[in-house]
């Protein structure tokens, strides 16, 4: 399966400053959590604590999932299918 | 989600737990048939067409709340930095005077204002943002800024940050430096170079909005950041004004009226409409000191870092934090102890007791200067006052608000002409506590920007010469009827 990632307001910075992302991973759905861990732990180079914190994303840092509010899919625990896009959106000392 | 513990804290074992899930509605609940996009004060699920009637609703009603003759044709400042908050601020302005609104037009003009940080950028050490490529942003941030504002038809007027020390064109790159020696000789205190940054952009929002004759800004701060705003500031003591901080309408300086509309939306709110108008984010958060830094791996917190995610943490806990802590201070207000007596930096109004102590200084000074009266024009001896060259002309300017306002606009004021300006140190009684905190043991070595030295030398200046005339003053309350 393959999964969009988009990262903004300052957060891309963890990611090697990079804002927009594929990912290909094995299955065909993976529950959110799983793919924030996933990410932090492959993709997130130093201070992993500014993304994950608690087992969930940090508070601050707002998700998105095919443009729509997270909460509707249910939080960290939403299933994120083949070619959905997740975003998260830093909004941390900005805006 | 039933077994899930009420949240309780007075039992020290008892954690807070996080709200049960909630299962929301398939479709939204206004009309019934699109799908939702977002999950609206924790029970709402709304479509993009919908939720923006209801945030467009919300944001029109706090404009005409915060308007005392909606028939005027008055001419609204609006501070843009670039950021998400202040784009959504425009486009629902947009929404309320704009060309394509056919009902319920509002009457009312607006001029964008933005301040220019690019001369703080590389202050915080970042290895991977070099000079060009910050440039680039800076530049990037003003056309995006000018294009969107020219398809708002809003006019713009960008102000770079070192302005805060004048405009003369010959002198900007001494300007740049003198700003980036401020910041640099804070060192390490991170909160202390937050608050300076934010009084200094106050401070060239409320000059440019003076020059261009608006007597109210519109500021896009959100709830979350009002909310972020009363504990910070209740911490660094400025508890006295943190009323006018954080409600709707701010009247800390008495010519100018800086108005909160997005008071009552979250960033997630702001977020979500942001990204469905599809705007391009070049969004560098706004506090150039705290941008994710890698290189340091102690990173050193401010109060109002802290203070951010203490409130997020417990946002995230209860989605009603927010909401309840700007409900309380609605109930709030500033006392205002002299309307002549605010502080030189953040022009906050003094409380009694500072004011006091103020007193206290100029007397003491007062009698310094009597005892060695050699200089060329003392205004403090009793018998010559009408001879000192700061005549009458000036001494209306202490009674009356309105001079004092334009003193405090006007940076290269010189009225005090019987004074050296450039050599006297900095009154520190004329600050508030907090910014004595900031300032105190710098402000002999920092190169403040002149206003501040403008404000608290006017101050002292018209408190002196109001006690110079006190016997001869009428008071205000019985200036009609008094027979004195």
């Amino acid at each position: 399966m393959i999964v969009n990632i988009e990262l903004s307001g300052g957060l891309e910075i963890l990611f090697s400053n990079k804002k927009n992302h594929q990912f290909e991973l094995s299955g065909d759905s993976i529950p959110l959590k799983q793919l924030v861990y996933w990410m932090r732990d492959n993709h997130v180079k130093e201070r992993p604590e500014l993304f994950v914190e608690n087992g969930t994303v940090r508070p601050g840092i707002l998700v998105l999932i095919n443009d729509t509010d997270w909460e509707l899919e249910g939080g960290i625990d939403a299933i994120i299918e083949d070619g959905d896009t997740v975003s998260f959106i830093s909004t941390l000392h900005g805006g | 989600m039933s077994g899930v513990p009420s949240c309780s804290t007075d039992d020290g074992n008892t954690v807070l737990n996080a709200t049960p899930k909630r299962v929301y509605a398939k479709n939204c609940i206004r009309c019934k048939e699109s799908k939702p996009i977002i999950v609206f004060r924790t029970t709402d699920t709304l479509c993009w067409p919908c939720y923006r009637e209801v945030i467009t609703k919300k944001f029109k009603n706090n404009i005409s709340k915060s308007r005392s003759d909606k028939r005027e044709l008055e001419t609204f400042a609006v501070s843009l930095s670039g950021g998400p908050s202040s784009m959504v601020m425009l486009d629902l302005i947009d929404q309320c005077i704009g060309e394509n609104v056919k009902r319920a037009k509002m009457f009312f003009k607006v001029h964008a204002i933005h301040i220019d940080q690019s001369v703080l950028r590389g202050l915080n050490g970042n290895s991977n943002s070099n000079d060009s490529e910050d440039n680039n942003t800076g530049l990037a941030i003003q056309k995006q800024l000018e294009e969107i504002c020219s398809s708002y038809k809003v006019p713009l007027t960008i102000v770079p940050l070192e302005n805060i020390y004048g405009d003369a064109n010959e002198t900007r790159e001494q300007r740049r430096q003198q700003l980036v020696e401020v910041f640099e000789q804070m060192e390490s205190n991170n909160t202390s170079k937050e608050d300076l940054l934010e009084h200094f952009r106050a401070q060239l929002v409320y000059e440019t909005a003076h020059k261009l004759g608006l007597g109210r800004i519109l500021n896009g701060s959100s709830s979350n950041r009002l909310a972020i705003r009363l504990l910070s500031s209740t911490s660094k003591g400025r508890g006295n004004s943190v009323p006018n901080e954080t409600n709707l309408l701010d009247y800390h300086r008495t010519s100018t009226t800086v108005c909160h509309p997005m008071r009552d939306f979250l960033l997630k709110e702001i977020a979500i409409y942001h990204r469905y108008l599809g705007l391009q984010d070049l969004t560098v958060p706004s506090n150039p000191f705290h941008s994710i830094n890698l290189n340091q791996s102690s990173h050193k917190a401010s109060i109002n870092t802290l203070c951010e995610n203490f409130i997020n943490t417990l946002q995230d806990i209860s989605s009603q934090t927010i909401h309840t802590l700007l409900r309380s201070v609605d109930k709030l207000h500033s006392p205002v102890a002299d309307e002549s007596m605010f502080c030189s930096v953040c022009s906050c109004s003094l409380t009694k007791s500072e004011i006091e102590t103020l007193k206290k200084s100029v007397g003491e000074r007062i009698n310094n200067s009597n005892s060695n009266n050699n200089t060329k024009c003392s205004t403090t001896t009793t018998n010559n006052q009408a001879t000192s060259c700061c005549s009458t002309d000036s001494s209306k300017s202490c009674c009356s608000n309105d001079n004092n306002n334009n003193n405090n606009n006007n940076n290269n004021n010189n009225n005090n002409c019987c004074s050296d300006n450039s050599s006297t140190p900095l009154n520190l009684h004329t600050l508030c506590y907090s910014c004595r905190n900031i300032l105190d043991k710098k402000s002999t070595t920092l190169t403040l920007p002149p206003y501040i030295k403008e404000n608290s030398k006017t101050m002292v200046h018209s408190y002196q010469l109001r006690n110079e005339i006190k016997d001869f003053l009428l008071n205000d309350d019985d200036d009609e009827d008094d027979d004195n």
